[in-house]
């Protein structure tokens, strides 16, 4: 394993080079910056004391990028004007290094590539290359020429892939430890322009006096790096002492009242606890910048400070914002925040709740829906949001009043909103999923019931959705069994006739009872009869009964079987009635039968006939249909419930699927 | 416990196997939930 160790040219303390690829270290006694030449070290000045930072990251911890172990050696605090962020470097071993970059919770990993010949600016920096390092005029030169070429919303091409400038910035570098492989002198200037390519693909291109130097890299969640000697933390680990950097309080320029910062080196913004006033936590020196008119006092449900566990990972709340519509509806946001996970919101309206997470990356797009986990979302909803009340810190420079374009797709339990910022490229996605109320109340310890939720909100899941869950996959199984048994039974019937007789009537006279002949019922179960009626009556009606007698035992089954049909004109021919009409008989079992039939008819009808046929073993059709009712009524109720939930949840929605109940009214009047 | 969707599956399932008996003994759900008992002796007809 590769050691080497100087004495420091400052202090006579041992520098050690613990890695083959770096070219300076800061002396870990007097932080002086060592930078080794030959077998020989220089001192190139004192690095300033970093700012104090919450970050997990230490020099010696290792972690996997793709799959290759790297060490970090050293790390470069880069600062903006709005803000600062720490780069790591990181020693894949065998001369191959990158930089692992936090930036607001998640983890950019690049690495140097050589930029392309066609460059724009490329040219330039060959005329300028000869020229030393450390010329001022030369690190001008390279930073008009960073903000000339490097415009937001141009496009590159690097390595066959498209990248998009999202934000250019003049950095800075405030401060070193450990070992880095370029000289980080303090002050040292870049135009450094940040792309987004594909997935979670970036670059960034940085103009500066070493010249123009191009990363490429890959955005990842903590988890994805196997972090393994990380730093302990004071307050989040029971093992940590502080090492590196008190986090000291910060004092409000305004009222001068301390506040301790939650997410330090994280936070760009902060709201005094005491006077209300706006802060720039960005850098060391905290600036003022928005004196609170007045206190407002908004009722949290989650109080600043709380810690709570969601998901197995454990929060602090650090911040709250509220926001409004252009329809003037108000929700809240806290801002959660995890040393290792990052930052996370907790959304909430009207007793709703949805943990909401930026995304690494833009969701890809199917016929013009976005997708996540393969999921497509349908849009729901497109606006401005402004901030009215703001409370703790937050990882970026939030402003009262600022407004942003937002627009939300849904696919309950989530929500995908894109935020776009008027006057940034900077498009932001982020994933949220509904939680349970009690579950947030548990999980932060507030000592009270939720209120019940109201209304249906976008993202909730539709509870009688959850509730038909099963009843979706019970619902074809049983109309399958069913349809199977009925339609199979109807196929197997005999449908056989199995007696035919006609008989004269006479209206008014004695019509003595028909007993006629026996007849079989064959089979071997019992079976449903069908005895039809069928007479030519006009302007009259024709009954029977008939009585059905088994021949063995006697037993009789009596029923009643009617035909009438009238006709005339009336403006129009007319007619009604019908001359045939059948009775069922279930459950006759086989045996020998014959019919006792007693006609009666209309007085004065005129002689007619009429004629009985007994048909065995039928298809009963009523089971079939009244069957259906109790199989379909609960799924068909099921149905109406989710989708009247589905109708809330999208009322008064320009984008609603579902057609307005007042436009139906007008539809009808129109008709 | 919810007992709607239990419901569901028992009344379902009794009326599957009512239908499957229904079908083969010729029963009408309508008329009655079994075969009519035989009224015992057609001695009520020897008055017609």
């Amino acid at each position: 394993m590769y050691s080497q160790t100087y004495p420091c040219p400052n202090c006579g303390a041992a520098v050690p080079f613990a890695s083959a690829i770096t070219v300076s270290a800061v002396c870990g006694f007097c932080r002086s910056l060592v930078v080794r030449r030959d077998a020989q070290v220089e001192l190139m000045g004192l690095q300033a004391q970093l700012p104090p930072d919450i970050s997990p990251l230490q020099v010696g911890t290792r972690g996997e990028f793709d799959g290759h172990a790297f060490t970090l050696v050293g790390r470069v605090r880069v600062g903006y004007r709005e803000g600062s962020w720490n780069e790591w470097c990181a020693d894949f071993g065998g001369g191959r290094w990158g930089w692992v970059a936090e930036a607001q919770g998640v983890y950019e990993v690049s690495f140097e590539v050589a930029p392309p010949e066609d460059l724009p600016g490329m040219a330039e920096w060959k005329g300028l290359e000869q020229r030393r390092s450390g010329d001022l005029a030369l690190q001008q030169a390279r930073i008009s020429q960073g903000r000339s070429e490097l415009k937001v919303g141009r496009s590159f091409r690097f390595q066959e892939a498209d990248y998009q400038v999202r934000d250019v910035k003049q950095t800075e570098v405030l401060g070193a430890e450990g070992e880095l492989t370029f000289t980080p002198l303090a002050g040292r200037s870049a135009i450094s322009g940040d792309l987004r390519g594909p997935g979670a693909s970036f670059a960034n291109l940085e103009y500066s006096e070493d010249g123009i130097r191009l990363f490429l890299g890959r955005t990842c969640r903590f988890s994805e790096l196997k972090f393994q000697d990380l730093r302990p933390l004071p307050g989040w680990t029971a093992d940590a002492q502080v090492v590196r950097g008190q986090v000291d309080p910060i004092n409000c320029p305004q009222c001068g009242a301390a506040t301790e910062l939650k997410a330090a080196g994280l936070s760009m913004t902060c709201v005094c606890g005491n006077c209300g006033s706006l802060l720039d936590t960005s850098h060391p020196r905290v600036q003022l910048l928005d004196i609170a008119s007045k206190r407002q006092h908004q009722p949290l449900v989650i109080p600043i400070g709380r810690r709570g566990t969601l998901n197995e990972v454990e929060y602090e709340c650090i911040g709250y914002l509220l926001r409004r519509d252009s329809y003037g509806d108000k929700w809240g946001e806290y801002l959660l925040f995890s040393p290792w996970a990052g930052f996370r919101w907790l959304v909430t309206y009207g007793g709703h709740w949805t943990l909401v997470e930026t995304l690494i990356e833009a969701p890809r797009e199917v016929g013009g829906d976005p997708v996540v986990d393969g999921q497509p979302y349908t849009m729901f909803s497109k606006g401005q949001a402004q901030v009215v009340y703001v409370l703790g810190e937050f990882y970026w420079q939030v402003r009262l009043r600022e407004r942003t374009d937002v627009t939300d797709y849904i696919h309950p339990p989530g929500v995908l909103s894109v935020e776009r910022y008027p006057d940034l490229a900077e498009v932001t996605w982020s994933h949220g999923l509904y939680q349970d109320p009690s579950v947030v109340y548990r999980a932060f310890a507030i000592g009270e019931e939720p209120p019940h939720p109201t209304g249906a909100y976008l993202n909730q899941p539709n509870p009688h959705r959850e509730k038909g869950r099963t009843l979706r996959s019970l619902v074809p199984l049983f109309a399958f069994a069913f349809f199977l048994i009925c339609l199979g039974g109807a196929a197997t019937k005999a449908n056989e006739r199995v007696f035919d007789g006609s008989w004269g009537f006479v209206g008014g006279a004695s019509n003595a009872p028909v007993v006629t002949a026996p007849f079989e019922i064959s089979g071997t179960h019992p079976q449903a009869l069908e005895i039809q009626l069928r007479s030519e009556v006009a302007n009259g009606w024709l009954g029977t009964g008939v009585d059905l007698v088994n021949a063995n035992t006697q037993a009789v089954r009596e029923l009643e079987i009617g035909v009438e049909f009238y006709s005339g004109y009336d403006e129009g021919a007319w007619q009604e009635g019908s001359h045939r009409a059948s009775v069922l008989v279930p459950g006759v079992a086989p045996g020998r039968y014959y019919l006792v039939i007693e006609p009666e008819g209309q007085p004065g009808l005129s002689e007619v006939t009429y004629q009985l046929t007994v048909v065995r073993d039928v298809m009963v059709w009523s089971n079939f249909w009244i069957g259906l009712l109790p199989l379909l009524a609960y799924p068909v109720f099921r149905w109406v419930r989710e989708h009247a939930f589905e109708r809330e949840r999208w009322s008064a929605n320009d984008f609603s699927p579902y057609t307005p109940v007042s436009e139906w009214v007008e539809t009808s009047d129109d008709d | 416990m919810r007992i709607a969707t239990p419901a569901y599956f028992a009344i379902s399932t009794a009326l599957c196997l009512y239908l499957g008996l229904a079908s083969r003994n010729g029963w009408s759900l309508v008329q009655t939930l079994s075969p009519r008992a035989f009224i015992p002796s057609a001695r009520t007809l020897q008055h017609k």
